[in-house]
């Protein structure tokens, strides 16, 4: 055939005309259609039978139900953590930490998948087996006990009361080493002040029954106790078409609290105490108080001491106090008038805004204006809780020979850890020479987070036992895989504020880390290792038979297991049992007054000792419920400003880091574009200091600085600047590091004067433009 | 008049119940298999179907109040409203009379008003990404995927199977939770009962810790929702598009009601303002 | 390998191909002006690969401006490319046969502008692949499906409209077959003309329609005549008031390029005057619709007019389009003596395609920077290098479409008369 032009054009109109004709155009457009709805990198979620399990999550210490998928080839898979509608102190609803819990599990990236050793020097990491692991944890505390210094030791971890925490602080104890510390809690100033004053370790608030709740100076809303608990309570004072509850938050920012309360009373800073105090001071003028009080140890004056009547007539006037703090006194009147009328009030106090355990003489003030309305033991009001009846795990150990690194020069000996790592970075009393991190992120979470990172630097060996790669994983040596909540076995204790105590058991649910072993597993196995009478002290295969041990008295522990909590049937109603050496309750503490004369030796040496302490005001008002001006105020010289965290339910306050979902939904008046941290300041201070909304500014305190960008924001205090707290890792992925900067780099942590918790609540800053 | 196959479900939420802790958001995302990109301050390309807004009342220290509002897609039907005292709430039992902003602009049908449900649904697969529906919704509720989610190693094991995750380049939104209505209408099929009021509960309702969010059947006396959209302090945002929305607010605060919505009529913001004030 | 270099000239003697009695440049002249259209067009495949393989994160569009430059081109490209329906109209079948002159270069122009609005669209929808969803699962209620059916169609009509210029090239008319078929579409042009004119006039129309019908977006909604909002027909008559003025300012700027007279200076002003007329009556109706919105459609809907306007996107550019791109050339363009002159009346028209363009650019971007909810903020939109690759699509392959076809098609009729020297 002629192939010239003409049956060129014949055949390309044919074959225009043929592919039109055939289906290979409608079938090409199909499957790429198809094709889009198939990518390979868009997941395709198996689907499989679906079960419940429930769990209690130790973040918050509520419980949670795990929807878990049974798929045929991915296996069991937990596609959701809900709440627990049978869980008192969840009833269905859920926070976002435990809502996004499984982003943090199943993240590979973010886990420790094996035990890892780390060469210092090069920084190169090498992957180890878990028998090589322990020999070496085990290896260097022998080596330390063999040599006489297992003193030179200091073990973390988040939580005293857990079976983890009591497992590490038997291993430590038995070792030789008086140093194990905790993440510091309010349940411990708590326990202080209820102990001193009613000798009740274990308070808590009927926010559920009250309908007048006056909280100072603490984020109820926030993070305060069970955070699911305390919202359902919130949800009661709620109603229509009038609110049967009234909420009163006295704080120095227009916070979630304070934005959702009746009523805010913006205070100073540090002043909430001294507010307590004047209220009760006003119920008394008024005579508007519950009379039993008159009958308190030390409400009258006393051979040698002022009463607090006393106190209270000299030095807590309405007009000083209102003055003091910066509100309105006939607001404050009102509120007091208000309170001392109505039928079921109770007076809050708890952690602060920036996460700190709170001050001791603050809780008592807000104890004793509890007293003065009469609602101790009352619907509504302060109640105490039945002790967890919890077993030890074993017998007494004997207190090892060295004092502890910090608190040993206090009458009463208190967890601080950040005391301990000054005292330990200082050498003195003597430096450490291994350091067991083992849980609670304590390099990210401090809380002074700079001091924890250079203790860790400085330390020859450093262990951390944790889930994920986190910042404390970054500077450790040996690095071993432990569990998640959702993996593995443990538990958690009573949250704070609950009127009613209870216990959460948490089971392996998932395997997301095969290689991970449950925290108290790992020193189980070390105990093992070291024999003798650490292996005595822990005799136990696994954490599993520790919590058996523990929960003995609990029932079945298998049944209790599936049920992943125990908590208190009934509240106690009821006049409380006060376990002081009057029998009553005490205003003036005698345990207190006895455990000070007792470190000082003498009543004479009394004053030094309580000057030496810090405690303002001496002997007069030492033992007796009183406020104690902020050490940070001290600092306020110049521009300087006082720092205060913003604490949300969005971001969290120590214990694991902020999920991926939770970093999504920070709203931009926390982390503005391109990841920035953002501070709030009161217009009138912005302009004070020459700056404006949206500039990037430096915030500086001795121990750290912080770079934001600066948001001017009406409800923010003038003097202070407010800073998001939990934001700021460096670890944790893409989706979760460098978003922000961590508030506790910045954070100046003291102790409490009298208690020697560590508190960080303010600090003293200046805040200038910054550079670029 | 209302078949009997025809029902509404709506939502109340209580402003003043909502301490913003995010819970909804978050279990919202579980739920519905939201992924998490890398930059996700930049709120107009992340994908939030339930955004929880904080506003204050713009007033100096110390009167500053702040409320928040979670922001669901508000289901609108269009149309007609009613009277204040039916809360707003007058649907259209005709399907042909719905006019939802962003259904009657999609090109490719793959939005939907449920003519049995009142829900708005969205189909991922059959969107082509024209972004129409976007730029028609007055809520921003409607999303589009910019990115490919970047998932990273492990975490689509915590996905959900029974929402399918979205690609690049369509547009998604709230459904309701759509699949639970399914898996809840599998459930009474079985033994022949109907979907009750607690059979069928968005995640966002069921995790609000402090109970702010009720979801039921607008038009059923017998459900919570009916009664609440009723109160002096119930109210819809922005009423005078005429959008119908079915998700509604209550609050007693007068300025967040006139901030949420400053076209409440004049009846009824008056009235709401003699029963006082939060 | 000598010889086929020596005899390049010849082969690249490309002067046969030329429209009779006609002169063109160079072919090396011409290969260096092709290089203009050509790099545009390359920056607009870089662009447009980065743009279907990484997504549309690759622009500056959000969930505020879901549309951005792209759709602002789209819609300007389109009204300015209405001159080919409407000359067409007037042409066929009005029997303003005084246009035919220019009946030719308005279709192609139209042309350019609807094939480059429909790539560009296809490269903005999120998943292109999928675009005939719009077809295969149409929904008659949506604006954007009618304007997807009739922007395709019309597209089809102008190929049809386009391709007896095509035909009548001094050599391919040469052949029997294609002079044949050439001669019978120009006597059935009529029907195509009307096809054209009925699917230009409903999607120039949808496309205003568009915005008016969101009636939860107050800066866009606009009241019904009939089933359609007011931008329904705005649109229509803005388009049809600016497309003969953008044809004409196109020979205007081709003949100032070439240095040759390519239309006589008459048929020039008749559009002019058309196109004055049209922008009269648009700028009547479009006022009456301004003041209609201020003080109803607003307050109907709960906002106010101040509250329509935030910087940048402030009064200032309504006072532009209404004013300075609206009243001022339609006053202009209806003065004879402004027509007579060649720079008033370029200016005028200039200002007129300036006018409708900033008029969608306001329906599209102002409409979304318009925070609805009480509680939004006011964002601004600036779009990414890419998206101005995407857009420059329209001018490249416009560019380079028009360069060859007045090269080598007769798109002037006039213009061997006008040049004899």
């Amino acid at each position: 055939m002629d192939w010239d032009r003409r049956t060129f054009v014949k055949f390309a109109v044919g074959a225009v005309i043929g592919v039109h004709a055939s289906p290979l155009i409608p079938k090409l457009m199909d499957d790429s259609t198809i094709w889009t709805q198939n990518w390979s990198w868009v997941p395709n979620p198996e689907g499989g039978g679906v079960a419940y399990a429930r769990t209690v999550s130790p973040q918050t210490g509520t419980g949670v139900l795990a929807k878990i998928v049974n798929s045929r080839v991915a296996g069991e898979r937990a596609i959701r953590v809900e709440g627990d509608p049978d869980h008192p102190l969840s009833q269905g609803g859920v926070v976002p930490a435990d809502a996004s819990a499984l982003q943090l599990l199943y993240n590979e990236e973010i886990r420790v998948t094996s035990p890892m050793l780390r060469n210092r020097k090069t920084g190169e990491v090498m992957r180890i087996t878990w028998s090589e692991a322990l020999d070496q944890l085990a290896g260097n505390l022998s080596e330390l006990a063999k040599s006489g210094k297992a003193h030179q030791s200091l073990a973390l971890a988040p939580d005293p009361s857990d079976v983890t925490g009591r497992i590490l602080s038997r291993l430590m104890h038995s070792l030789g080493s008086p140093n194990t510390a905790y993440t510091p809690t309010p349940r411990e100033t708590m326990a202080l002040a209820g102990v001193f004053m009613m000798g009740q370790p274990f308070l808590g608030f009927d926010l559920a029954n009250a309908n007048y709740v006056v909280s100072f100076g603490t984020p109820l809303l926030e993070g305060f106790g069970a955070p699911v608990a305390v919202r359902q309570a919130y949800a009661k004072w709620r109603g229509y078409p009038k609110n049967p509850g009234t909420l009163v938050q006295i704080e120095p920012r227009a916070s979630v609290t304070a934005g959702q309360a009746d009523e805010w009373l913006p205070c100073k800073a540090g002043s909430e105490g001294a507010l307590a105090l004047a209220m009760c001071r006003i119920m008394l003028e008024e005579g508007i108080y519950d009379k039993s009080i008159e009958s308190a140890y030390g409400f009258d004056d006393m051979k040698g001491f002022a009463g607090f009547k006393s106190m209270l007539m000299k030095d807590y006037d309405r007009n000083k106090i209102a003055k003091m703090a910066g509100i309105p006194l006939a607001k404050l009147i009102k509120i007091t008038l208000a309170f001392a009328k109505a039928e079921r009030a109770v007076a809050v106090c708890g952690p602060g805004n920036s996460g700190d355990p709170g001050r001791m003489y603050d809780f008592m003030a807000v104890l004793a204006l509890n007293a003065f309305k009469g609602n101790l033991g009352k619907p509504g009001g302060v109640l105490t809780q039945q002790p967890l009846p919890l077993k030890a795990l074993a017998g007494d150990i004997a207190d090892p020979q060295q004092p502890p690194l910090a608190g040993g020069e206090r009458p009463f000996n208190v967890n601080n850890v950040n005391a301990m790592a000054k005292a330990a970075l200082a050498k003195k009393p003597y430096g450490i020479k291994t350091l067991i991190l083992c849980g609670g992120n304590f390099v990210f979470n401090g809380p002074q987070a700079n001091v924890m990172h250079e203790l860790a630097r400085k330390t020859p060996f450093v262990v951390a036992i944790t889930p994920y790669l986190d910042e404390s994983a970054a500077v450790a040596d040996l690095v071993l895989p432990s569990t998640h909540w959702l993996e593995g076995w443990g538990d958690s204790t009573t949250p704070y504020g609950s009127p009613v105590s209870s216990y959460g058991v948490h089971r392996p649910l998932v395997k997301a880390v095969p290689q991970a072993r449950d925290a108290g597993d790992i020193l189980l196995a070390v105990a093992q290792r070291l024999g003798g009478k650490v292996a005595e002290a822990l005799p136990f295969k696994s954490t599993e038979e520790a919590l058996a041990k523990r929960s003995e008295d609990l029932g079945d522990f298998e049944e209790l297991a599936e049920a992943g909590s125990w908590v208190q049937k009934k509240a106690i109603y009821g006049p409380p049992k006060f376990n002081t050496p009057s029998g009553k309750l005490e205003l003036f503490s005698m345990i207190l007054h006895d455990l000070c004369v007792k470190q000082a030796g003498s009543a004479d040496v009394l004053e030094n000792m309580l000057a030496y302490l810090g405690v303002e005001g001496g002997a007069k008002t030492a033992f007796l419920p009183h406020w104690q001006k902020p050490a940070a105020w001290g600092d306020l010289k110049g521009n300087k400003l006082l720092m205060q965290a913003v604490p949300s339910l969005r971001t969290t306050w120590g214990g694991d880091a902020i999920t991926p979902y939770m970093v999504k939904i920070l709203p931009d008046t926390m982390l503005a574009e391109q990841d920035k941290l953002v501070v709030e300041m009161n217009p009138i201070t912005a302009k004070a200091l020459h700056l404006n909304d949206g500039d990037l500014v430096q915030v500086e305190s001795e121990e750290g600085s912080l770079t934001a960008k600066l948001s001017v924001y009406a409800g923010a205090a003038p003097g202070m600047v407010f800073v998001p707290v939990g934001l700021g890792h460096e670890a944790f992925g893409f989706q979760v590091a460098g978003k922000g900067m961590n508030f506790n780099n910045a954070a100046g942590v003291t102790s409490d004067p009298m208690s020697g918790m560590p508190i960080w609540e303010l600090t003293g800053v200046t805040v200038k433009k910054a550079r670029g | 008049m209302w078949r009997k196959d025809q029902v509404r479900y709506g939502m109340v939420i209580d402003v003043d119940k909502c301490t913003g802790c995010g819970a909804c958001s978050v279990a919202c995302m579980s739920e519905n298999n939201v992924g998490v990109l890398h930059d996700e301050t930049d709120k107009i390309k992340s994908i939030t179907w339930l955004r929880v807004y904080q506003i204050d009342n713009g007033k100096p220290f110390p009167d500053t109040e702040v409320a928040f509002f979670p922001r669901p897609c508000m289901h609108c039907q269009g149309g007609e409203s009613g009277t204040p005292g039916q809360g707003f709430f007058q649907e259209d039992t005709d399907p042909d009379a719905a006019h939802t902003p962003c259904v009657s602009v999609c090109p490719a049908t793959a939005t939907d008003y449920d003519d049995a449900t009142g829900i708005v649904s969205q189909i991922p697969t059959r969107c082509i990404g024209c972004r129409y529906c976007v730029a028609a919704c007055p809520y921003h509720a409607r999303y589009f995927n910019w990115y490919d989610v970047p998932w990273p190693k492990g975490t689509p094991r915590a996905l959900s199977p029974f929402v399918s995750p979205r690609m690049r380049g369509v547009v998604e939104k709230c459904t309701f939770c759509y699949p639970r209505l399914q898996q809840a209408k599998n459930k009474t099929f079985l033994d022949g009962s109907e979907v009750g009021e607690m059979d069928y509960q968005t995640a966002c309702t069921e995790a609000c810790p402090s109970g702010a969010i009720t979801f039921g059947q607008l038009q059923d006396p017998g459900h919570k929702v009916h009664k609440l959209i009723k109160t002096d302090h119930a109210f819809r945002m922005l009423e005078k598009l005429g959008t119908n929305p079915k998700v509604y607010y209550t609050s007693k605060r007068k300025w967040v009601r006139m901030l949420a919505d400053n076209h409440l009529s004049q009846a009824k913001a008056a009235k709401a303002a003699a029963s006082g004030g939060h | 390998m000598r010889r086929w270099l020596d005899d390049l000239p010849k082969y690249a003697d490309d002067s046969s191909w030329w429209p009779t009695g006609t002169t063109r440049c160079r072919p090396e002249v011409f290969l260096l002006w092709l290089g203009l259209p050509l790099t545009i067009m390359a920056y607009f495949t870089v662009s447009a690969l980065l743009v279907l393989v990484l997504g549309l994160n690759q622009t500056n569009m959000n969930d505020y401006f879901a549309f951005g430059v792209w759709i602002v081109v789209d819609l300007a490209v389109i009204a300015l490319g209405a001159g080919a329906f409407f000359t067409s109209f007037l042409n066929y079948i009005v029997g303003k046969t005084e246009l035919k002159p220019i009946v030719n270069a308005a279709v192609l122009i139209g042309f350019i502008c609807y094939t480059g609005a429909i790539l560009m669209l296809g490269i903005d929808i999120g998943q292109p692949l999928r675009g005939w969803f719009g077809f295969w699962h149409a929904n008659v209620h949506s604006m954007l499906t009618e304007v997807m059916f009739c922007i395709t169609t019309y597209a089809i009509v102008l190929c049809i409209e386009i391709l007896p210029t095509v035909l009548d090239n001094r050599r391919i008319g040469k052949v029997p077959e294609f002079g044949t078929f050439s001669h019978n579409l120009h006597t059935i042009m009529i029907v195509f003309a009307a096809a054209g004119t009925f699917l230009s006039f409903f999607h120039q129309g949808s496309l205003g329609g568009m915005f008016g019908v969101l009636y939860a977006r107050p800066f866009a909604f606009r009241g019904h005549l009939g089933i359609w909002p007011m931008t329904f027909f705005l649109f229509i008559m803005s388009a049809i008031a600016a497309g003969p003025s953008f044809t004409t300012m196109c020979v205007m700027i081709t003949e100032k390029i070439t240095g040759k007279r390519l239309t006589t200076h008459k048929v020039k002003m008749l559009m002019g005057k058309i196109s004055g007329w049209l922008l009269l009556v648009y700028m009547v109706a479009k006022s009456a619709d301004t003041l209609y919105w201020a003080h109803f459609n607003l307050p109907a809907a709960g906002v106010t007019f101040d509250s329509m306007f935030h910087q940048p996107y402030g009064i200032w550019l309504m006072w532009l389009e209404l004013g300075v791109c609206g009243w001022l050339p339609a006053l202009m363009l209806l003065t004879p003596r402004v027509r007579e002159s060649y720079g008033l009346m370029f200016v005028a028209m200039l200002l007129t395609c300036i006018g409708v363009t900033l008029n969608r650019f306001i329906f599209t971007i102002q409409t979304l920077a318009l925070p609805v909810l009480p509680f939004e903020k006011f964002y601004a939109y600036l779009p990414t290098w890419q998206e101005w690759g995407i857009a420059s699509l329209v001018l490249g392959h416009g560019l380079l479409i028009f360069m060859l076809a007045y090269r080598y098609l007769p798109l002037f009729p006039q213009e061997p008369e006008l040049n004899q020297q």
